[in-house]
């Protein structure tokens, strides 16, 4: 290897666990949290294999709640919710934007280190003995009567939330305070747009959830009441704290996504992204109204009517600006010059099942029909539509799109065209059914389930294998590629922004003399390809 | 489940109080919403990758020329479409809140992991819920540990119940016969057998019904 | 004269940058704060419609007395505390230092009486659990008034801890002369912090001390 860059300035192990560089501590979480996602994966294959049949064969109750509860718990705070701030929005925003790194570097790295004590944590719930709440940690169940390592699991979570708040705010200063001479707020990739309002909802919401965490385990401990009513608590307000919070996570689950499609899109239909500001203002949107909607959770919770059809009404509301988005990344193809590479797959992919996961979010945020449909599948498709076809399609589609720049490597391209196609099939596969299985009544969180249900069950575990093998070979093809890739250019997509311009891998400071930005961004032409 | 043969292929659900064709009435039409959405962007996003795809002849001149403002439809159009489905849901959320005077009233205990059920006559049962059909009947529900909730498929109803208040939910069965009921609020170990039937009969019969002392061995009524 | 400048860290062009980052990073780490005592705020005020009498009874079992002179000697020690960072806007080293630590002096003066608070309410069987008061409990509400009351106190009172932990670090490192008048960004950040611990008192105080007195 000729060239200095950040992969070779230092090699002992101990230069990567002490580095306060971005870029080294982008690919520590990149490892750490494409194993907790293997580790969610593992639960969900097993989750799969239970509900092949109606009989509670394979695993008794108490395991099975257990698996569905470390599956959402795993995967919601361990996966999603630092996948693309940490590893993409880590690496790329202090380049995007013109810097040397991001504001905070130590408190970066402590990010980590504080995601891998939560992560601890959780594992040690998990070989201790599992905790069967579900992700949700209902009150009074979790305080009262669950006979699991509640209070662990907590304290993983809760522990984790501190690197979100970190990520958050190392990402708030470096956005408002370190952009390159001539990068104005209009001239930001939208993928930084995206992570910034990401941030403020981490910085926002999460503080909440530690405080609704810490009050379950004043609960549980000490035995006060604070939402047990059998000690004059409420258990209602529990549910709106939590939503409170983990209605905003949802969009710190699909915002990231949302900007990494972008990117994508735009560069592979050579063509500037439709609608710049409108793009912003939706991302702002969502952020803001995101906050308002949490009580769609809670249609038949006990909550008054009145509240039900507030938050129904804002639940609609929410839904126009990612309207809006679908709508201009499908103009943004209109008279492009569209190549269909990995990301773009993976992009296109994302549209889709983000779409359909969408559209059932209305069906839900109808309070009449949610009635029916609400802790039913009909549920689980509608979030793993969004967060699995929708989000993980877009980490994925990022994680190709900037491979060559991170690793200096091109990786098989075929393989890669190849397994996004399996996965979008697979995928659907999977969780159609769960929408149908819903309608049908199969409620969620069910062990065993009445045999009228096992046709619908079937294909959805079939299609579980297929996910499965689509999610195993980018790890295979990736790896490989990591050693015999070929070497990448440093402007492999002919993309434009400022992580282009720099070597692929970057170097150390990233740029040798400090960009300025002359213009807006995405002055792609379809004519120029 | 005892109520029907079953050989896991069956895509139907029994629609059986006065309020359940009109959920499904809003749940078909945003059904056909969606679809209509989906199907016109995903024709779209086909339609466009296939013509310019890179490469191909198409047109591209002014590719980003001044256009009319096509935001503006395209946040006006969602956003009717979204007030007239809000509207249309509250009234129908609106009547699952709201029972008429001189409901029937059933009193149901969810406990870990069972429904106890109390009728007017004094009549008790077991995860088996009987109700007359034609009037209106009101649930009023509590729990004696966690949170439960009745789910009735057949009656698109649902309600959460909850430890140290009551809630109701009240409906007017409209067809005879025995629907399954599950919990759906997830309750600990056997959260998945908490289930049980709602056997609908005419109201002469359930007033005969509950008038009885149960019998020693409580024979299934069979439809 | 003292000439302590700042260092730069390389990630930044100019010290103008790097303050402007440490104090907007600060301030969003207050918003942060504002959320986690605001979950409980809302806490407080739900269970405070729903058992208006326990509140009511609640507080006046809590000792006025105290809270005010609590008060009264955290307002202070937040002057004391602007008076340190003007002191060392002026090159004034000793008084700096001399004001920081009378804040901290407040600081532990208030956590003390606080604890003989806590002792006093322990002994009068005020604790929730089951030593709580009979004839207290018997109206709805005030147990739960008094849970949240340790709660609220308790977590400010942490807050106290780790703001005076920061106000002797910021002794010594005045001490050490690490500060000037054109570089004193820790001490205004600390400042920063040490309001917030006051500000989220002035809150607290009339909810747990006034309630049926207003
Ligand atoms: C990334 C995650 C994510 C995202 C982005 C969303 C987005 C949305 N969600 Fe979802 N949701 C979850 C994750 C997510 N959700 C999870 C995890 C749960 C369950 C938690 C649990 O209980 O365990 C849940 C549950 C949930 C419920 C409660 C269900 C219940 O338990 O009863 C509701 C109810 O309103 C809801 C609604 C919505 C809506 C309206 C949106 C909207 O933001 C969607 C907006 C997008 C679109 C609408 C698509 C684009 C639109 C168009 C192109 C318009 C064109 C169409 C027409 C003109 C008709 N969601
Ligand atoms: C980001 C979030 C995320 C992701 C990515 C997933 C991914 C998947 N989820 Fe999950 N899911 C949730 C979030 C997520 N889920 C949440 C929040 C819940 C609710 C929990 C609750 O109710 O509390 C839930 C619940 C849930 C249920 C409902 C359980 C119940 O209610 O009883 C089901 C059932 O099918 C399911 C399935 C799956 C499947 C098949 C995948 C697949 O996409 C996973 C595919 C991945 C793999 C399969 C890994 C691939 C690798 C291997 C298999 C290798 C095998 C290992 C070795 C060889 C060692 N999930
Ligand atoms: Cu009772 Cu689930
Ligand atoms: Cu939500």
């Amino acid at each position: 290897m000729s060239e200095r860059s950040f992969l070779n300035d230092g090699v002992t192990l101990r230069s990567w666990l002490i580095t306060r560089d971005h870029k080294r501590i982008a690919i520590l979480f990149s490892i750490a949290i494409t194993a907790f996602f293997f580790v969610g994966g593992l639960a969900a294959t097993w989750i799969r294999i239970e509900l092949a049949t109606p009989k509670g064969d394979v695993v008794s109750a108490d395991t099975y709640n257990k698996l569905f509860t470390i599956h959402g718990i795993v995967m919601v705070w361990f996966f999603l919710i630092p996948s693309i701030p940490t590893t993409l929005g880590n690496f790329l925003l202090p380049i995007m934007i013109g810097a040397r790194d991001l504001a905070f570097p130590r408190l970066n790295l402590a990010s980590f280190y504080i995601y891998i004590l939560g992560g601890i944590f959780t594992l040690i719930t998990v070989i201790a003995g599992g905790v069967d709440t579900g992700w949700t940690f209902y009150t009074p169940y979790s305080t009262m009567f669950s006979n699991s390592y509640v209070l662990l699991a907590a304290a993983g979570v809760f522990i984790v939330g501190f690197s979100s708040i970190f990520t958050g705010l190392n990402f708030i200063v470096t956005v408002h305070t370190m952009r390159a001479p001539g990068m104005k707020w209009f001239r930001m990739p939208l993928f930084v747009w995206a992570m910034y309002s990401t941030s403020i909802v981490m910085v926002l919401a999460t503080p909440v959830l530690a405080m609704v965490l810490a009050l379950i385990a004043i609960e549980r401990i000490a035995g006060i009441g604070i939402f047990d009513p059998a000690l004059g608590g409420d258990p209602i307000l529990f549910q709106h704290l939590f939503w409170f919070y983990s209605h905003p996570a949802v969009y710190i689950m699909v915002l990231p996504a949302m900007g990494v499609v972008s990117e994508i899109i735009t560069c592979f239909a050579r063509k500037k992204i439709f609608g710049y500001k409108f793009m912003v203002y939706a991302i702002a949107a969502i952020g803001v109204i995101g906050f308002m909607v949490w009580g769609h959770h809670m249609f038949v919770s006990g909550q008054s009517m009145y509240s039900g059809l507030v938050f129904s009404l804002l639940s609609f509301l929410v839904a126009v600006p990612s309207a809006i988005k679908v709508f201009n990344w499908t103009a943004t193809l209109y008279k492009g010059s569209i190549s269909f590479e990995a990301p773009m797959i993976y992009a296109l992919g994302f549209v889709g099942l983000f779409l359909i996961g969408g559209l059932t979010g209305l069906f839900l945020a109808a309070a009449a029909v949610d009635v029916h449909l609400t802790q039913t599948y009909f549920v689980v498709a509608h979030f793993h539509y969004i967060m699995v076809g929708g989000a993980v399609m877009a980490y994925l589609g990022g994680i190709h799109y900037w491979w060559p720049k991170i690793t200096g490597r091109l990786y098989h391209e075929r393989s890669a065209q190849l397994s996004a196609a399996l996965m979008f099939c697979g995928f659907n596969l999977t969780f159609f059914p769960q929408f149908l299985l819903g309608y049908l009544g199969m409620p969620r969180r069910y062990h065993e389930y009445a045999d009228r249900f096992q046709m619908l069950n079937v294909l959805s575990s079939a299609g579980a294998v297929i996910l499965a093998l689509a999610y195993v070979a980018p790890l295979v093809y990736l790896t490989w590629s990591l050693f015999r890739g070929e070497r990448a250019p440093a402007n492999p997509w002919h993309a434009k922004g400022l992580e282009w311009t720099v070597s692929s891998p970057p170097p150390t400071h990233n740029f040798a003399h400090p960009p300025t930005v002359p213009d807006e961004p995405y002055s792609y032409s379809p004519e120029s390809r | 489940m005892n109520e029907t043969a079953t050989n896991g292929f069956d895509f139907s659900v029994p629609s059986a109080t006065t309020i359940a064709p009109s959920i499904d009435g809003l749940f078909y039409t945003l059904v056909a919403l969606s679809a209509f959405a989906t199907i016109a962007i995903v024709a779209a996003l086909v339609y466009f990758c296939v013509k310019y795809r890179a490469g191909s002849s198409a047109d591209r001149s002014d590719a980003h020329g001044a256009r009319l403002n096509i935001e503006d439809i395209w946040i006006a159009v969602p956003l009717v479409l979204f007030l007239i489905v809000f509207v249309w849901s509250a009234v129908l959320y609106a009547r699952i809140f709201t029972p008429p005077p001189n409901t029937t009233d059933i009193f149901i205990v969810g406990k870990q992991w069972m429904w106890k059920v109390q009728h007017g006559s004094g009549r008790q049962e077991i995860n088996e819920v009987h109700v007359p059909m034609g009037v209106p009947v009101r649930l009023v529900m509590t729990s004696q540990d966690v949170i439960h909730a009745f789910f009735v498929p057949a009656f698109r109803l649902k309600q959460d119940v909850l430890p140290g208040r009551y809630t109701a939910l009240w409906f007017q069965a409209t067809k005879a016969g025995v629907y399954p009921l599950s919990c759906t609020e997830y309750c600990g170990t056997d959260h998945s057998r908490m289930g049980g039937t709602v056997v609908v009969m005419p109201q002469e019969d359930y007033e005969r019904w509950a008038a009885q002392k149960p019998p020693a061995v409580e024979e299934k009524p069979h439809s | 004269m003292n000439t302590a400048t700042e260092r730069l860290h390389e990630q930044f062009d100019t010290s103008r940058q790097q303050l402007k980052a440490s104090k907007l990073g600060m301030w969003t780490f207050l918003a942060t704060e504002v959320l986690l005592f605001g979950a409980l705020f809302c806490v407080y005020s739900f269970y405070r419609f729903q058992y208006p009498q326990g509140y009511a009874l609640g507080s006046k079992h809590t000792d006025v007395v105290l809270g005010t002179i609590e008060t009264i000697i955290l307002l202070t020690s937040s002057l004391t505390m602007a008076l340190a960072i003007r002191a060392i806007r002026l090159a004034q080293r000793r008084t700096s230092i001399a004001l920081l630590l009378t804040t901290a002096a407040f600081g532990v003066s208030f956590l003390a009486i606080h604890a003989t608070e806590y002792v006093h309410e322990w002994h009068e069987h005020l604790f929730p659990g089951h030593t709580f008061d009979a004839t207290l409990r018997a109206v709805s509400g005030t147990e739960m008034f008094f849970t949240l009351y340790y709660v609220m106190t308790g977590l400010h009172a942490l807050h106290v801890t780790i703001g005076l932990t920061v106000l002797l670090v910021l002794v010594e490192l005045t001490r050490r002369n690490r500060f000037s008048p054109t570089y004193f960004t820790p001490v205004e950040l600390g400042g920063l912090y040490w309001h917030l611990v006051d500000i989220v008192w002035i809150f607290l105080f009339p909810l747990f001390y006034l309630v049926s007195r207003t």
